[in-house]
């Protein structure tokens, strides 16, 4: 019985913590659609909207058992941001990516996200990777309301306007950087 | 097989089974303002190239991927032979990129995504320079040991940087700028170093002379690179 209670009490926990996840970005969204205050003609509103769609689409690939789930998130990224009609080159990494914890994968390609929500037709998006280092970045005929801010103190983002968007996000491990 | 002079059009040999593909090249070179390069063959398989002026041609551009038949291991005979390799393909897995770099083939063009650099690389490989597509600069990033200048300035451009675009980022940390021509710099002294250290062929040999030359790298280094012995 303990145990049974003990199973019970993980699953709901699991789910808790799933719902936390979402919560934050899609509960609302919906609720303001249902209720209608939320004006789909506003650029700023279909961008969340767009990255809110493209979280859940992450969210629901996090848990598949894959090789290289950080690849796998960033191919769920970029079809959602495809099915925009936004033309996305996600290139085979350079370098194998070694395994991180999903918050730092979130961390990762956050701002990726971000500027797939405000790309206008073409992104390229690539990862760079060695034993302590990852580097994710996408350039993109996007332009951004504010600097994308980082979200995990493991990870640096770094951004830059001029000619095109580049942004990139850079993990690295406790021995630092390769070079 | 010198470097082509640069007063006439580079010749170029296309291994290519999509209609649709060898129409695009044709319009590339046709569009290019200078007409710096001729397209002498055209066929979809190396023997029916090889088979005719193609043989002369210049450079030899190829299709990784031949009536769904993968033609990788087919680059290293034909480097040897003393052609010089351009790959033309979908398959832009920066491992497929470095074996066939180390194969001997001059430069690594994606079919998606290089258009825009195809007929500037055609042209440099044919003058035996060091040509660094962004899809090249994906494998070349692991194989070599590089300098960290050297592997952020490969970093950019892999990841779809412009020159001048690379020269901004890589500013000194007393916030000095370099030059594009600086970041080129580090950029061909990278391909250098990875031709130096693969496997010794003709065109490997080619590219090293033209680097020499050009002061990108000392002989002595590529000893070095060749024994494995230094760092970078």
């Amino acid at each position: 019985m303990a145990r049974g209670t003990l199973a019970a009490e993980t699953v709901q926990a699991a789910r808790r913590a799933r719902y936390e996840t979402i919560r934050g970005t899609v509960v609302h969204l919906l609720a303001g659609l249902s209720t209608g205050w939320l004006d789909l003609t506003k650029p700023a509103n279909h961008q969340q909207i767009a990255v809110a769609v493209t979280r859940l689409r992450r969210y629901l690939v996090e848990t598949d058992e894959v090789p290289d789930p950080l690849s796998h998130e960033l191919q769920a990224c970029a079809d959602a941001a495809e099915r925009e009609g936004i033309a996305v080159d996600l290139l085979a990494p350079a370098g194998v990516i070694p395994a991180l914890p999903v918050d730092i994968r979130r961390a990762l390609t956050e701002p990726i996200i971000e500027v797939l929500a405000a790309t206008a037709t073409r992104a390229r998006i690539t990862v760079v990777a060695f034993a302590t280092e990852v580097v994710v970045a996408i350039i993109a005929d996007a332009q951004l309301a504010a600097p994308i801010a980082a979200t995990h103190d493991d990870v640096q983002v770094a951004q830059d306007t001029e000619g095109g968007l580049w942004v990139q996000s850079r993990w690295t491990g406790l021995s630092g950087s390769p070079s | 097989m010198g470097p082509v002079p640069v007063d006439r059009p580079v010749r170029v040999a296309l291994v290519e089974d999509t209609d649709v593909v060898v129409e695009g090249v044709r319009t590339w070179i046709a569009d290019d303002p200078a007409g710096r390069a001729v397209i002498v063959a055209v066929a979809g398989s190396i023997e029916a190239v090889l088979d005719g002026p193609g043989r002369d041609a210049d450079v030899l551009v190829l299709d990784l991927e031949l009536d769904g038949v993968m033609v990788t291991e087919r680059v290293a005979a034909l480097s040897d032979a003393g052609f010089r390799v351009v790959v033309f393909s979908v398959h832009v897995e920066p491992l497929i990129v470095e074996a066939v770099m180390n194969a001997g083939a001059c430069a690594f063009l994606d079919k998606r995504t290089e258009r825009d650099h195809f007929v500037d690389t055609i042209v440099a490989v044919a003058h035996d320079e060091p040509a660094v597509t962004p899809s090249m600069a994906g494998g070349l990033l692991q194989a070599v040991r590089l300098s960290p200048r050297e592997r952020e300035a490969l970093r950019y451009l892999f990841q779809g940087m412009d020159h001048v675009s690379i020269a901004r980022r890589l500013r000194k940390p007393s916030g000095e700028t370099i030059s594009a021509y600086t970041a080129k710099q580090y950029i061909e002294r990278a391909r250098a170093k990875f031709a130096a250290a693969g496997r010794p062929c003709r065109s490997t040999f080619a590219l090293l002379a033209r680097c020499i030359e050009e002061g990108l790298i000392r002989p002595e280094e590529v000893e070095d690179y060749r024994s494995g012995q230094n760092g970078p």
